[in-house]
């Protein structure tokens, strides 16, 4: 993901033939993960007040659930690096086939957020329920968004690069998809701990 | 500069899931950390963090000041959670 460019001029990445893309997909994450960072600051400063409601909220949620999509996303972002490799040996086969893993395994994200939300919304707690899961479906939904953001374009990329150089162009849109896939996944590992692990269970 | 290679993104990402599990099980055995719990379940997010950032994102061999834009996201939100959720609950 090194091919930067900064002030015209590639500083990092052997050959700095395309990601001049890059900081610019770097400064929308780094903007967008400190937007994250005052939600995490308001959820703990409303969490001091109210801690034996949060604390009690958070014991109802499904820690395996929430492990096992961490698992997948750790996974998921593995064969998104796999395929910038490949991408920048232009090995578009092997590109194809691990954005195509990072796919259908990210897909598990989905599929796993959907049975949490029925689950919890079948037993009446909505966003209403109390500030917990007003914090819990703001977070873990404005995420989802996220997720489902980056699940189309790595699948733009994988239309993509069936049809293009993937060491052309192209490299420089795979390369700053690979770095949004990497966002969702980063922001799922503080906020999985924040909201499922830090009270008592 | 040297791009992560295959063999050393499989390595972090079996860093990650080792550290996913250990934490998971921390949390869910209460007794074996304590009050302290937390403080090592967010600990080892920031690590998994840290290894995202530098292997995964490859920031390693990016422009110093991505590295630390992004590290110092992460250990301030790691220490942000950490320190008001021991001025709430408390480690003593």
């Amino acid at each position: 993901m090194t091919e930067l460019v900064l002030k015209g001029a590639p500083v990092a990445g052997a050959s700095g033939k395309a990601g001049a893309s890059a900081p610019g997909i770097l400064t929308f994450i780094i903007a967008d993960v400190a937007v994250f960072g005052v939600l995490f600051l308001a959820f703990m400063l409303e969490r001091s007040g109210q801690l034996a409601l949060f604390d009690s909220s958070s014991s109802a949620l499904d820690v395996q659930l929430g492990l096992l999509n961490t698992l997948i996303l750790m996974t998921s972002g593995l064969f998104v690096v796999l395929a910038v490799h490949a991408a920048r040996q232009g090995q578009s086969v092997a590109t194809r086939r691990w954005l195509l893993a990072s796919f259908v395994v990210g897909a598990g994200f989905g599929i796993n957020k959907a049975i949490e939300y029925s689950d919890k919304l079948t037993h009446g707690i909505t966003m209403l329920s109390n500030d917990f899961f007003m914090f819990y479906y703001v977070l873990t939904g404005v995420h989802f968004v996220h997720f489902v953001a980056g699940m189309i374009v790595l699948a733009v990329l994988w239309f993509r690069a069936g049809r293009e150089e993937v060491n052309g162009p192209l490299f420089g849109w795979i390369e700053s998809g690979g770095l949004y896939w990497h966002m969702v996944d980063l922001l799922w590992i503080v906020i999985f701990p924040m909201l499922y692990l830090l009270g008592p269970r | 500069m040297n791009h992560v290679s295959p063999r050393q993104a499989v390595g972090v990402w079996l860093f990650l899931v080792t550290a996913t599990l250990c934490s998971g099980w921390l949390a869910e055995h209460h007794g074996f950390a304590g009050r302290w719990t937390a403080v090592a379940v967010m600990f080892v997010a920031a690590l998994k963090g840290r290894a995202v950032i530098l292997y995964f994102m490859e920031l390693k061999v990016a422009p110093r000041a991505w590295r630390i834009a992004f590290e110092v996201w992460m250990w301030l939100c790691a220490g942000l959670i950490v320190a008001l959720w021991a001025s709430s609950s408390g480690v003593a």
